[in-house]
């Protein structure tokens, strides 16, 4: 018996050693799995209405966060061949307003400029010019690519340049083949999918952090003059309800009562659930994103 | 003598990529070995001289695991008494520490005798290029790579002379030592070499693709000839073999007859005029090697246009001129009929020229192609006329490939082929364009020496077609046969 | 002339240039929202305040609001629905003033005045000290820590995970090792490691206002020394640059100079306590002469530098978001918290200048240390 224990405890190691130098299939995987364990924690422990708050916010985050690297993808690219074409052109005022323009962006910490923004979008709300759930996480993806969209500008402006340094560029274009063909086809698809994917997975994760916080932020600080109350429903805002923030602060009597943790688990659960997703879905993002970039060597 | 022998297997991630059965050279003797690039020569020595990393790759030596094989006594000799001189010399150099500590750290440390031997490397007195070139930090073009060429070696030849017992076993590897010298430091350095075996008999493995070596030392050094071995690797299906390299089948082989057959029609294609002012330098034309008597570059149809310069003149850049991606300060040149200068607008040449009038073939072919197409693709992506089938791809590749092609090479992704192979893709792409003028920047790195005669074979046909052909090479003993005296150029730098 | 120089120049010129534009811009805009509040102020447009100051009536008491709307509905009976406008508007405005904890505060509405902005520096200067403080120790901590990960790796020591599965492995040959006590003893030992492990990463990611609303019933989070910790363990920061260092070290330890000063025979066990001994390696200065990692570690940390621009706008962001969130009365993010929910854009965009301009010099001396090197490196 216990030589057949042993073979598989040895497969197993086997398994997760293989496993371990593809970090990032192995963290999809704990992903996964995490999520799944919390549904069935939830299920038997969280309300009904609490787990379906729970659950929408979660969905509305991941969904924003999706089409936020969407949004910044397709930006960053246009960016990118935009700045490329400028500097061809060689036009000074031009280069020099471009120049400004992306500094503004690069210059003002993300966070403030998405606060800024979300202040508009709230006006614009509080005048229905925007209903809808579904058109409130649209706009506010699209505030929030606005100041993570450089990242992937600069990655693709990055690996044009280092494929003119080769002879790469010039090799084709002698051959007649189309600049935009070479940048877009050559360079981008061809040589740097891998690249963009990782850098949007990197982004996503961004993306959450600055969303709940933004969220957060808005919720908790002052609900005033602007109110911000009919957003839809996110991990960062939920977060901020009173009951929710009731939970977390609960986690503190772990530090003088460290028996108290089964009681955090079952009675203080939508808080500590909302805390979980937050975090665990961030460093789950890390992970995945720093196991693609070892395991195709970028 | 005794004869080491080894058989080496290389694969990353559960693929293997370099095999090679009897992998053998001699004690105490010199082997040059010669062979296509990509198929393994540089990684083959890296690994008997323990330098790989098992994490990164699994290497297996004689039936040892890697580790194992590191700790063996010959691997640890060959690292304690030997040397190795690796191939590109930008990288090879720390770019924070100052050449002069580089050359006495670790073993080579110690004896400060940097000066006798960079002297003899350098051809030229201490002082006048210590401050230069050795007491800085290497930079990607300061100093030249010829220059970090010579220091590497000058730390191998330091090895050598802080060596307590040269009969111990012992290995100096040459990586493409002069890869980045003109033939005259390439001779100085291969001097150097000889001098310091005659003294030690020390055992060498010279990899290189500098097929003039093998007349330089049948001139020079006929009498060590029984301690020299020529031996080729070559590809056999996946696998790497080495075998005896035909010096002699060299050394009578008559370029001249290309020649004899390629006499064009001699109409004037292309003129650049001598004198271009670019980088804060001019660099000029001139027929003869000694003088600076200045004449316009000319390249006539049905012709070959050889130009020569010590390397680091800007040969390349030349060429890159020509092609409008360089944009120099004061040039003039002359296609067909259309005359540019520096006042042409950079839409010239994409307009005009490139695809169309000219195209040129870039050393490099890993940096000119695309290592992430397929084989196919790199010839569908050319704007042609009519759209490429693939068979029309497999035939073209078969008149310069010595195998069978076959749908599976053509669906290959370039970054597959060995460094020969993916010449022949890059010379063919721009050959498929058929332009009348072509340029082409070392069209033979790269390749072994069937290659090269399959090469000079498609390009006598280029000539029969009529192109005129601008050829920038340091291979003289290929190429000068080949051409006119009438056609051969030099190019010399004024500032 | 150089063209290093010429350059060099430019490039002073395009960095002073983009500053001074970007000065215009928020100037510009200043003007713009102060403007626009002073448009606000004066067609001030709520239907209701006039009747506030009725004598008699109690805006708190919704008979009151009941009846003032019934009243304007018999007096006015041909605009019914202007009158339906005026009394949601005075209930929004009451529901308003119990709610937003600003009324109560006696907001300060006014324009950004002269005297207002010595006040605003004041807030400034020790956000600016905190944040200094928590570069640096960012940086020593992603340094120190990602040179210790990548040593780590080249001793190939497993990871706990693969441990614990190596030890079972071993235990199982022996007969009733389930009855050792030894054995029980080490499996909880690994096991709580790895809690401990996954315990830690969730701490290092999870946003910095989860921590410290998680500790606040026992600690006071508001003070400097606990936002400095927040600020450089929490939001992921730390954990990321030291992934990042250890990027650069496992780059450059892939480089050809790693190869020549192999072949010279430079040291290269990773284990030798001479070069890696626990007080060396928490060392600021860190200096690894005569082993082959010296080589490594010196061209990461040259290239890191240029990844402190990064940083410090990330731990900026980071900061802004800890003082914003866990509402730091007088605290320079929770103030410019507060005068965005003012409306006060003027004072907004005078609090972004300041911060734009914070970036702007950390980058400027960023970029100028990393042009020193430069140049020294380029003879």
């Amino acid at each position: 018996m216990q030589t057949n224990m042993k073979k598989y405890i040895s497969r197993a190691k086997d398994f997760i050693s293989r496993v371990y130098d593809n970090k990032d299939i192995l963290w999809i995987g704990i992903y996964i799995s995490g999520m799944l364990l919390l549904i069935l924690w939830d299920s038997l422990f969280l309300n009904a209405p609490a787990f379906s708050k729970v659950f929408t916010a979660y969905i509305n985050s991941i969904f924003a966060g999706i089409l936020v690297i969407v949004f910044a993808a397709v930006l960053g690219w246009g960016a990118a061949l935009a700045e490329y074409y400028t500097r061809k052109k060689g036009n000074k005022y031009l280069i020099t307003i471009w120049d400004l323009f992306v500094n503004m962006f690069k210059s003002v910490p993300q966070i403030i400029g998405i606060l800024v923004g979300y202040i508009f979008l709230a006006i614009l709300i509080s005048h229905e010019v925007i209903t809808g759930s579904f058109f409130q996480l649209f706009w506010m993806a699209v505030t929030i690519s606005f100041f993570v969209f450089i990242e992937i500008k600069e990655l693709l402006e990055e690996r044009i340049e280092y494929y003119s340094r080769s002879d790469f560029f010039n090799a084709m274009l002698c051959c007649g083949i189309k600049e935009s063909r070479i940048i877009n086809y050559e360079i981008f698809w061809k040589n740097s999918r891998d690249h963009i994917i990782q850098k949007l997975i990197s982004i996503l994760g961004i993306t959450i952090f600055l969303q709940c916080s933004i969220d957060f932020i808005v919720s908790v600080g002052l609900t005033s003059g602007v109110s911000l109350t009919n957003f839809p429903n996110t991990l960062g805002n939920v977060l901020a309800k009173l009951d929710s923030k009731q939970d977390i602060l609960a986690m503190g009597n772990l530090f003088s009562d460290p028996l108290y943790l089964p009681k955090l688990f079952t009675t203080h659960l939508q808080g500590i659930n909302i805390a979980f997703l937050i975090t665990f879905t961030l460093l789950s993002l890390y992970k995945i994103s720093n196991g693609y970039l070892r395991r195709k060597g970028l | 003598m005794k004869e080491f022998n080894f058989n080496i297997e290389i694969a990353k991630k559960g693929k293997e990529i370099v095999s090679i059965e009897k992998y053998r050279f001699t004690e105490s003797k010199i082997t040059f070995l010669f062979g296509e690039s990509g198929i393994g020569k540089t990684l083959a020595n890296k690994a008997i001289f323990g330098l790989l990393d098992e994490s990164l790759l699994d290497v297996k030596i004689n039936g040892l695991n890697y580790s194992a094989f590191k700790k063996h006594e010959v691997c640890r000799d060959f690292r304690n008494n030997g040397f190795f001189v690796f191939q590109e010399p930008s990288s090879h150099l720390n770019p924070l520490i100052k050449i002069s500590e580089q050359m006495n750290e670790g073993d080579i440390g110690g004896s400060r005798n940097d000066k006798e031997v960079l002297e003899q490397l350098w051809r030229k007195q201490f002082d006048s290029f210590y401050k230069n070139v050795i007491d800085i930090y290497p930079k990607p073009y300061r100093p030249s790579g010829g220059e970090k060429q010579r220091v590497l070696a000058a730390m191998a030849f330091k090895k050598l002379r802080v060596l307590k017992n040269y009969d111990s076993r012992n290995l100096y590897v040459f990586d493409e030592p002069t890869g980045n010298l003109d033939n005259y430091f390439r001779n100085v350095f291969i001097d150097n070499l000889i001098e310091q075996y005659i003294k030690h008999r020390f055992t060498s493995v010279f990899i290189t693709h500098d097929y003039s070596i093998v007349a330089y030392i049948q001139k020079r050094y006929s009498k060590l000839l029984s301690d020299i071995e020529y031996k080729e690797l070559y590809r056999a299906g996946e696998k790497s073999k080495l075998r005896k390299f035909d010096s002699a089948e060299f050394l009578k082989y008559d370029f001249k007859k290309l020649a004899r057959n390629s006499k064009g029609s001699g109409q004037l294609k292309l003129a650049v005029k001598s004198g271009i002012k670019v980088f804060e330098r001019e660099l000029i034309f001139s027929k003869n090697e000694d003088t600076n008597y200045r004449a316009s570059l000319k390249v006539n149809s049905g012709e070959i246009t050889y130009l020569k310069a010590p390397s680091g003149e800007g040969k390349t850049t030349i060429l890159k001129i020509i092609m409008g991606l360089v944009k120099a300060d004061e040039f003039a040149i002359r296609f067909e009929d259309k005359i540019v200068d520096q006042t042409t607008l950079p839409k010239f040449w994409s307009e005009v020229i490139w695809g169309k009038v000219a195209g040129i073939v870039f050393q490099h072919a890993d940096e000119a192609l695309n290592l992430n197409s397929k084989v196919k693709e790199v010839f569908q992506a050319l704007p042609l006329e009519e759209e490429l089938t693939d068979l029309d791809i497999i035939s073209k590749l078969n008149e310069i490939f010595d195998e069978e092609i076959t749908e599976e090479f053509i669906n290959k992704k370039t970054g597959q082929l060995s460094g020969g192979q993916k010449q022949k893709i890059n010379l063919l792409r721009t050959f498929m364009l058929d332009t009348d003028i072509i340029l082409l920047d070392e069209p033979t790195s790269g390749m072994d020496f069937n290659s090269i005669k399959k090469f000079l074979v498609m390009l006598q046909k280029k000539l029969k077609e009529n192109k005129a052909i601008l050829l920038v090479s340091h291979n003289e003993d290929i190429f000068d046969p080949l051409v006119d005296e009438e056609n051969r150029y030099y190019l010399k730098t004024t500032d | 002339m150089n063209i290093k120089n010429i350059i060099r120049k430019s490039l002073k010129f395009d960095n002073m240039k983009g500053v001074i534009l970007v000065t215009l811009l928020f100037l510009i805009s200043f003007f713009i929202a102060r403007s626009y509040k002073a448009y606000l102020v004066e067609n001030k447009s709520d239907s209701f305040s006039e009747f506030l100051a009725l004598p008699e009536f109690n805006v708190n008491d919704s008979m009151h609001r009941q009846l003032l709307k019934e009243a304007l509905n018999s007096f006015y009976p041909e605009q019914i629905e202007k009158n339906e406008k005026t009394a949601n508007e005075l209930e929004r405005y009451v529901v308003e003033k119990f709610t937003n904890p600003l009324f109560k505060e006696g907001a300060d509405r006014g324009f950004l005045t002269f005297g207002k902005i010595p006040d605003i520096i004041l807030r400034f200067i020790p956000f600016v000290i905190i944040f200094l403080l928590v570069l640096g120790i960012t940086y020593y901590g992603a340094v120190t820590l990602g040179t210790i990960k990548y040593l780590n790796y080249k001793k190939k020591s497993e990871s706990v995970v693969l441990t614990l599965f190596d030890f079972i492995k071993s235990e199982i040959n022996r007969n009733n090792f389930f009855r050792d006590k030894k054995f029980w003893q080490k499996l909880l030992t690994y096991s709580g490691l790895i809690i401990i492990k996954m315990f830690g990463y969730l701490v290092l990611f999870s946003p910095a206002y989860v921590a410290a609303y998680a500790m606040r019933t026992k600690i006071d989070t508001d003070t400097y020394p606990f936002l400095i910790l927040l600020a450089v363990f929490t939001n992921g920061i730390l954990i990321n640059y030291i992934n990042k260092f250890y990027t650069f070290l496992l780059h450059e330890g892939n480089k050809g100079y790693v190869e020549t000063a192999l072949v010279k025979n430079l040291d290269e066990d990773y284990n030798n306590e001479k070069y890696f001994s626990t007080k060396l390696l928490f060392k600021i200065q860190k200096k690894f002469d005569g082993h082959v990692f010296g080589h490594i570690y010196k061209n990461a940390e040259f290239q890191f530098v240029q990844g402190i621009k990064d940083m410090a706008s990330f731990l900026i962001t980071g900061l802004i978001i800890i003082e914003m969130a866990l509402n730091i009365q007088g605290h320079f993010g929770y103030e410019l918290l507060k005068q965005v929910l003012y409306n006060n854009y003027d004072v907004v965009i005078f609090y972004i200048y300041l911060i734009f301009l914070l970036v702007k010099i950390t980058e400027y001396s960023v970029d100028s240390f990393d042009n020193f090197l430069k140049r020294k490196y380029a003879n």
